[in-house]
């Protein structure tokens, strides 16, 4: 019971606060003047401005928290967002009194307690109205960005207080780490591995490789009857397999602690590597510790594989690496497993090995990559 | 003009026997038959867009074909191709099954941007060519296009320019819970839709599609429509707004939608219903809101806003 | 208007109006009045762009290091003008006030200008309700609020236009920068002024008074009566008889309206006459004694107690500040209900305040009169003690003839009560009333009265037959006091001014004890006539008069403890009282109604025509604005004209009708989207309002017009509509 109206209580003064403006120090400071001499002399004029000035006040009040009643929120964040690069966040106000609008309204996004004030202010917002109101967003760090509520201050009507009020809306957002441009002698190891790797040979694709004539067990719908008419026999065509560039890449998440902001930098490291190839059309599989990703192509396996970089852990090594050894440490077993990029924020840590050609990224490499910006 | 509303009327009515508990989504497939556009569908598996592409083409007495995309479909598998005849010593074409009046596309999204290709210039030009031979297509011919949402491995989606081919964007959705159970009392048949009479003949439809051009758009609500497609081009949340196809599009949708709702007239509803379904699949989200550029539901949201912060004409 | 011109412009009303009430309250030195009128004059066409002003002013214009000087010079000013000058620190501070405000009215370039302003003006209504308490002060103190209320909204709306945001701005809002008064904002802005004063009356009366401290100021000067100090010459009423100054206000909650007639206030009873003027020699003072708080009993201060006595006569009276420490009350008090730290009375049951009072008093009393016992019809021998012969049976010298005189008017008579009847008689018969008798600057101005001129006024009526009485050894006594004819049928008080102080005679009978008789004719006091229009003005101002010094200035906890034993006993008192007052307060609206009506039956044509044009204005502005709604109307959009516009109309009043009833559509909401709200939440009126919006998208938006038959239907549902009542 107790603990119920402390919750009572507590949402209440949560949900609400007030806050003096100078001139409504100045206001307080005139009205207990008047109270005094008031009281004082017993002239009830001075009595009747004592009233006009606390009505004055209480109107005030009252107007206030009127004004602040019964709006309603929704945030439209991007459910992606890279640190330090400017994305734009929107918040819609609906006004839902049915009479009477709602003025001088400051907006600002509350985040684990701390106001953030975004420079949003609405004028006037008449009753049913809703308004879309955008701000820029920058994230500084990579992970989960949490926004919990809306807090809305208005000094309406004589500006005299400052009424507070907090409506829970919230908001989520992905952080990836940070995505830059790489130099190319970094890759062009990579490129001369996929060419090596890709052979002209067979395969669905629609370029002509061969005409040959009909056997049985061919696809009919490959018949070429341009040529089947020329030379009256059945030929049949046959394409070439579109080369397809595959990479695998591992990200090792151990790191002892002191190693932290390098192990930041291998995961903005990969995002870019990642990023770069993804935007070559390469089908791409990511690693990291013990989850990995399937193969996939295209934007949406993009946005994927930079979710679960902006979601990776570090982890510091353990005495016992028993429980967390890696299962994808063996060598993956498919051939067609294309070209095997290891980024190894420490040294430490293994790696698997594998037939297939590798690039191992240490330190050195992704530091001094970044650098040779 | 009063008898268009009894024959919509009996194709709604027709369907809904074997599609139950989706008047909007019937209402808004006629909508684009008699607007002569075509309708993407995007949904989970399993909830009838067959069936419903099927009870559609039977209650018209029109000619229907399924065409099942897969990753290995060349164009000449839904165009047709010409096979050389050693008898006769001459092509003779074979048509393929676009040559129908209600086309069913299923899972557009599995195959080669080429093959998709093939299947929209035919939407947008109403006749094939094969082999330097223009065959022209059936009347009344509508596609059906659908989209499974959830798989992102191994396919192709559809670029933009091709997305504004399309008339509409809609989601079926699973049934509510006592119509799922009328469906399952229902004695199964395997194919639901066979069971169903043509109510309207191909010449009707074409008539019904005439008269929709001659519904009555008033000029504030031109001006009504034209400021909702002037806020999608010029909100920060979109980088790519509604093109002036989008425009047209969504002017022959309001007008077949008051000849469904048996009006000769348009009204401020029709368009405020219409817009998201008709708009959102050709705008494109900024890229500062979201990098997955074509996330449905967000882009129905921004025109909802949109469309709430234009005042109706009084 | 924008709203930073608004600003300026209510800013200098409010300046404006605690000008005037410092204008009104203080006496304040011409040159200071006139610079701060001018000041504001200016400011106030700067305002409104008057380009010969501001051209002007532009050449004047000074660096803010001159106004800074000129502010310390104010200041230097107020120290001489406080220390020599004037000597008070209270009117010194006021100039210095002014100083300061013309000054900031120059000035009012910055945001704090404003709020200086402000605060300037607070001090100045403030300073101005310390220094009087007439009710002039009541329309200041409305218009000051309303003015207050104003600025401070205005101000706290342009508050964002001054601070620019800190993040940048993306959304461009050029239709804001600048932004309007809107008559939406207007009325809420006097919604929100008439709230605060309603809330003003209630705190007003609510909030508990702590009684008095320890700087307690008198207002104005003191009326200077005579004829109520311990001596008084024979014709000093006289000049005071064409003063139509205010003295006091009687209330007779007893009596009814129709029962009024004549009331005297007694004051003063003189017993020694030395042939130019009377002087009171029983001027002992005794204090009353309080029996319970506030109330101060008269025991029986006479020797003899008659056993006859009037009914008891409660009366409240409301006087004035006078320079004399003398109560009034109908003759003969019995107790006085005030709020008084000490009453006196003398021998002859005249009460008195220790000291003059320097505020207006309000207090109750209660009298019985004293009639003529039936013992005193008979003729008796009377034997009078001592202190009586002295005293009341008291002549001036040489007074024969004025003896023989009353001999023989009095011969006839048998009994005490006949003779001084007789003698009354004679007086008021044979003497005429005028109020242009010389000064008692003569020998004998009394025998001139009686003798020679025959004419004169009350003090000689009186004096006369006081003289005469004791000349047959009838004991007599002069009494001054006020004999109020007026009543203000508007506040159902008695007026009574210094032109109805009044001279009378007290008898003392054997049985009946003192009787009052009034030897001056009856139609001799008539007050100056006044037009009756003017009249009935000024008894209306004056009953306002009345209330507010009742309700407002002279509110005290006393009245609060009342109103709370009120409530303690039953509600249903305080309602009828509040009913009552409220009925006292819009009576003299009834009252111009009802001589609105008289003036039309008895046919004074151009003054009917006045007032019903004006009445007839008054209600077509006012029930135009409540039927029309000029702020609401939305701006025109072209459109066809004739039938498609009538149904256009109707769909938009049906919409106000909605709104008035709770039901608000928003702007993007179309028709059809609107009747399933409506069907949501008002289901009766859900098919009359399908019904119309149906006819309106086909006329609107079809292109077809509506038939005749059609838009009345639409007519007939809007009305049944209208008469239906939301649940």
């Amino acid at each position: 019971m107790l603990t119920r109206l402390r919750a009572i209580v507590q949402r209440f003064t949560y949900h609400r606060s007030t806050r003096l403006t100078s001139e409504g120090l100045q206001f307080l400071f005139f009205t207990l003047a008047v109270g005094i001499a008031a009281i004082n002399t017993g002239n009830n004029l001075f009595y009747l401005l004592l009233s006009m000035m606390l009505s004055i006040i209480l109107v005030s009040g009252i107007v206030a928290e009127h004004c602040l009643r019964r709006l309603e929120f929704h945030r439209h964040l991007p459910d992606l967002l890279f640190t330090n690069e400017l994305a734009t966040a929107t918040l819609v106000v609906k006004n839902r009194k049915s009479r009477f609008p709602s003025f001088s309204l400051t907006l600002s996004d509350v985040c684990d307690g701390q106001d953030i004030d975004r420079g949003l202010v609405i004028r006037e917002l008449p009753p049913g109205a809703s308004k879309l109101l955008s701000y820029p967003l920058v994230a500084a760090r990579r992970g989960r960005l949490r926004l919990d509520g809306v807090r809305v201050i208005t000094s309406f009507p004589f500006g005299l207080f400052l009424k507070k009020a907090y409506y829970p809306v919230a908001g989520e957002a992905i952080v990836c780490p940070e995505i830059k441009p790489l130099a190319d002698e970094v890759l062009q190891d990579l490129l001369a591995a996929g060419q090596d790797h890709t052979a002209h040979r067979k395969g669905y694709g629609s370029d002509l490789y061969n005409l040959r004539l009909y056997q049985a067990g061919d696809d009919s719908r490959a018949i070429h009857w341009v040529t089947t008419a020329r030379t009256s026999k059945l030929t049949v065509r046959e394409t070439e397999a579109e080369s397809q560039r595959r990479a695998s890449i591992y990200l090792s998440p151990l790191a002892p602690d002191n190693l932290d902001t390098e192990f930041e930098e291998a995961v903005a490291y990969t995002a870019s590597l990642v990023h770069h190839l993804a935007v070559r059309s390469y089908h791409l599989q990511l690693t990291i510790g013990s989850s990995r990703s399937s193969f996939g192509q295209g934007e949406a396996h993009l946005l994927d594989l930079l979710r679960m970089l902006a979601l990776c852990e570090r982890r510091a090594p353990h005495a016992d690496m028993s429980s967390d050894t890696d299962r994808f440490l063996e060598p993956p077993d498919t051939v067609d497993s294309g070209a095997l990029i290891v980024v190894r924020p420490w040294r430490g840590a293994e790696v698997p090995s594998a037939p297939v050609p590798a690039l191992l990224v240490d330190t050195e490499t992704f530091l001094g990559a970044s650098h040779a910006m | 003009m009063m008898n268009s509303t009894q024959p919509i009327r009996a194709i709604h009515e027709n369907i809904s026997r074997v599609i139950k508990g989706k008047p909007q989504v019937i209402e808004l497939t006629l909508v684009a038959l008699l607007a002569r556009g075509h309708l993407l569908l995007e949904d989970v598996p399993g909830v009838g867009k067959t069936t419903l592409a099927h009870s559609l083409a039977r209650s018209l007495d029109c000619s229907f074909k399924r065409i099942q995309f897969t990753s290995d479909l060349l164009p000449s598998d839904i165009v047709g191709v010409s096979i050389f005849n050693r008898q006769k010593q001459a092509f003779e074409f074979m048509p393929g099954p676009i040559f129908a009046n209600i086309v069913l596309a299923d899972e557009i999204n599995r195959t080669t941007p080429k093959t998709q290709s093939s299947l929209l210039e035919a939407m947008s030009e109403a006749q094939i060519s094969v082999d330097n031979q223009t065959y022209p297509l059936n009347q009344p011919f509508m596609v059906i296009a659908t989209q499974n949402p959830a798989e992102y491995h191994g396919t192709f989606p559809l670029p933009e320019s091709q997305l504004d081919r399309f008339l509409m964007r809609l989601r079926i959705g699973y049934p509510s819970p006592d119509e799922e159970k009328k469906v399952l009392d229902r004695p199964q048949s395997l194919h639901p839709a066979e069971d169903l009479q043509p109510v309207l003949a191909a010449q009707d439809v074409l008539d019904l599609q005439a008269q929709v051009d001659k519904v009555f758009m008033e000029e504030s609500l031109t001006e009504y429509l034209l400021s909702i497609v002037q806020a999608t081009r010029q909100s920060e949340l979109v980088s790519l707004g509604v093109s002036t196809r989008g425009a047209l599009a969504l002017s022959r949708a309001v007008k077949a939608l008051a000849l469904v709702r048996g009006r000769n007239y348009c009204l401020p509803d029709d368009i405020k219903e219409l817009a998201p379904t008709v708009l959102s699949h050709r705008i494109m989200v900024a890229r500062t809101q979201s990098l997955r550029q074509r996330s449905f539901e967000q882009a129905e949201r921004i025109i909802q806003d949109l469309v709430e912060s234009v005042p109706v004409p009084v | 208007m924008p709203c930073d011109q608004a600003l300026r412009l209510t800013s200098i009303v409010l300046a404006s109006a605690s000008f005037v009430g410092l204008v009104l309250g203080a006496s304040l030195p011409g040159w200071l009045i006139f610079l701060t009128a001018s000041a504001l004059l200016v400011a106030l066409s700067r305002t409104g762009n008057v380009t010969a002003i501001t051209s002007v002013v532009r050449l004047v214009t000074l660096s803010p290091t001159t106004w800074n000087v000129l502010v310390l010079s104010g200041f230097l000013g107020f120290w001489i003008d406080s220390l020599w000058i004037s000597g008070d620190l209270l009117t010194s501070g006021i100039h210095f006030l002014l100083v300061l405000m013309i000054i900031k009215l120059f000035n009012l370039q910055h945001r704090r200008d404003y709020v200086h302003l402000f605060a300037i003006s607070l001090v100045a209504i403030l300073a101005a309700a310390s220094l009087t308490s007439e009710l002039w002060y009541f329309p200041i103190f409305l218009a000051y609020m309303l003015a207050g209320v104003w600025t401070l909204l205005l101000f706290q709306l342009t508050k964002d236009a001054a601070v620019p945001s800190a993040a940048m701005r993306r959304e461009p809002e050029p239709l804001e920068s600048n932004r309007d008064v809107t008559p939406k904002m207007f009325w809420m802005a006097n919604g929100l002024a008439a709230a605060t004063f309603g809330l003003t009356l209630v705190i007003f009366f609510v909030i508990p008074r702590v009684s008095a401290g320890f700087y307690q100021k008198g207002y104005g000067e003191n009326i200077r009566t005579s004829g109520f100090s311990n001596t008084v010459d024979l014709g000093s009423i006289g000049p005071i008889k064409r003063d139509r100054s205010v003295v006091m206000r009687v209330e007779l909650p007893d009596r009814q309206a129709h029962e009024v007639g004549r009331f005297y206030l007694r004051g003063l009873a003189f017993d020694r006459y030395d042939g130019r003027s009377w002087a009171n020699q029983l001027s002992h003072r005794r204090s009353l004694s309080e029996d319970s708080p506030e109330t101060f009993t008269l025991r029986g201060s006479q020797s003899h107690k008659p056993p006859h006595h009037g009914p008891a006569l409660r009366q409240h009276i409301q006087l004035e500040p006078l320079d004399t420490p003398v109560l009034f009350a109908a003759p003969f008090a019995e107790s006085i209900n005030g709020r008084f730290p000490a009453i006196q009375a003398d021998v002859t049951g005249a009460l008195y305040l220790p000291f003059p009072s320097s505020t207006r008093i309000e207090y109750s009393a209660v009298s019985r009169s004293n009639t003529v016992a039936p013992a005193d019809l008979q003729p008796r021998p009377a034997a009078y003690p001592e202190l009586f012969i002295r005293h009341f049976l008291q002549m001036p010298v040489q007074s024969e003839r004025i003896a023989a005189l009353a001999r023989d008017v009095a011969e006839s008579k048998q009994t005490i009560y006949e003779k001084a009847v007789a003698i009354q008689d004679h007086l008021s018969s044979h003497y005429r009333y005028s109020l242009d008798a010389p000064l008692a600057a003569q020998a004998h101005p009394l025998e001139e009265f009686l003798f020679d001129r025959k004419t004169g006024y009350c003090e000689h009526y009186a004096t006369a037959m006081v003289v005469m009485l004791r000349a047959i050894g009838i004991p007599a006594r002069l009494v001054t006091g006020f004999l109020a004819t007026e009543w203000n049928e508007y506040g159902n008080y008695y007026v009574v001014r210094q032109q109805d102080a009044h001279a009378w005679v007290e008898v003392h009978l054997p049985h009946s004890g003192w009787v009052m008789m009034d030897p001056t004719p009856a139609d001799g006091d008539s007050a100056v006539g006044t037009l009756p229009a003017w009249h009935t003005v000024q008894s209306m101002l004056d009953s306002v008069r009345l209330r507010w010094n009742r309700f407002f200035v002279q509110y005290s906890a006393t009245d609060q403890l009342a109103v709370m034993r009120d409530l303690q006993t039953g509600s249903a008192s305080v309602r009828l009282r509040t009913l009552d007052s409220l009925a006292a307060l819009l009576r003299p609206l009834t009252a111009a109604f009802e001589t609105g009506i008289d003036s039309m039956t008895s046919g004074d044509l151009p003054h009917v025509v006045k007032v019903v044009g004006i009445l007839l204005a008054g209600c077509g502005v006012v029930a135009w604005l409540v039927w029309a709604r000029p702020w609401n109307w939305p701006r025109r959009s072209t459109g066809a004209a004739g039938d498609e516009q009538a149904i256009v109309q109707l769909y938009r009043r049906m919409l106000r009708q909605l709104e008035r009833r709770g039901i608000h559509k928003p702007a993007a909401m179309p028709p059809l989207q609107f009747i399933r709200i409506i069907q949501a939440q008002w289901s009766t009126a859900g098919t009359a309002v399908a019904s119309i919006t149906e006819l309106y998208c086909r006329a609107r938006f079809g292109g077809v017009p509506l038939t005749r038959e059609e838009l009345h239907r639409a007519q007939e549902t809007f009305h049944q509509l209208t008469s239906l009542s939301r649940s």
